[in-house]
């Protein structure tokens, strides 16, 4: 008798860590004119990366940035005007972003919430993290990226330089003042 | 019969059969086909073994060449889409210690 409620309190976690279907994000793309769709899993990525490492050009950190990353998924959508998608389509990602080990580390609204910024982490110890995930809405673009396995923040630091990925660390420090303003009105 | 005469019978000239030429430029004809056939099958069986591995490695270099594409593509819209919150975030900061509401 207690050993179906067990299982299934043991169950859950691991159908929360699941993936993403990024499927249910496809009704974003209806209305619009322009599209970038990327999915890169383990296997493409290994393959990136040995690619990467015969191109001069391509920095060593990329290679050591995506080296044990397990996907990378983007969806960005451009439309002609703006209110052609409809936010309630990024219901099944939020929920799923608001599920551990997911943390949300930013939740930034410009524009009279017309401008969303979120970017959430899944902290790991040692200075990485087990994902990134980011969304922005503007009237009339919508981005989704969602970074799944190991990166290492010092990683995302050498990037700077050629790549000019900001410190994740400087975005957490930004968010300090605001939480602290909204504490002050509690 | 004499030696001579022996000799004689042997080295005896005797006209070709009529048939002839044309036999022998049969058997030219078919050995001539044998080598082109062993020609060709050598050449199908170096192009069995090697253009498939050859194609294979075309088309993963393809594949590696559009997953760099892909991933540089995704880097790219991630670093813009951090830099635009951390410019949201800035600016945030800026109206939170100027003590304007947003």
């Amino acid at each position: 008798m207690i050993k179906t409620p067990l299982l299934f309190a043991l169950a859950f976690p691991l159908f929360a860590q699941q993936g993403f279907d990024f499927k249910t994000l496809d009704p974003l793309a209806a209305n619009a004119t322009d599209k970038t769709v990327v999915t890169l899993d383990a296997d493409m990525l290994k393959m990136a990366a040995n690619f990467i490492g015969s191109d001069p050009k391509d920095s060593a950190s990329i290679k050591s940035l995506i080296g044990n990353l397990k996907a990378i998924y983007v969806r960005e959508y451009e439309y002609a005007r703006s209110g052609q998608y409809n936010q309630a389509d990024l219901g099944p990602l939020r929920a799923y972003l608001s599920q551990p080990p997911w943390s949300k580390i930013v939740d930034s609204t410009e524009g009279k919430g017309k401008e969303i910024s979120e970017v959430y982490m899944q902290p790991l110890p040692g200075n990485q993290l087990g994902g990134i995930a980011v969304i922005s809405l503007e009237p009339k673009e919508l981005t989704v990226v969602l970074i799944n396995g190991v990166i290492n923040m010092d990683d995302i630091g050498k990037l700077g330089g050629n790549m000019g990925i900001p410190d994740l660390h400087t975005l957490m420090d930004l968010k300090k003042p605001e939480d602290q303003k909204t504490k002050k009105k509690d | 019969m004499n030696l001579e005469g022996e000799l004689r019978e042997a080295l005896r000239r005797e006209p070709a059969p009529t048939d002839f030429t044309a036999k022998v430029l049969a058997r030219v004809a078919v050995k001539k086909q044998r080598r082109v056939l062993a020609l060709a099958m050598a050449a199908g069986l170096i192009a069995a073994v090697f253009i498939p591995p050859a194609a294979s490695v075309y088309h993963r270099r393809q594949q590696a060449q559009e997953a760099r594409r892909e991933l540089l593509i995704a880097l790219s819209i991630t670093r813009t889409k951090l830099l635009q919150t951390q410019a949201r975030l800035e600016r945030a900061a800026l109206r939170s210690t100027q003590g304007h509401t947003p």
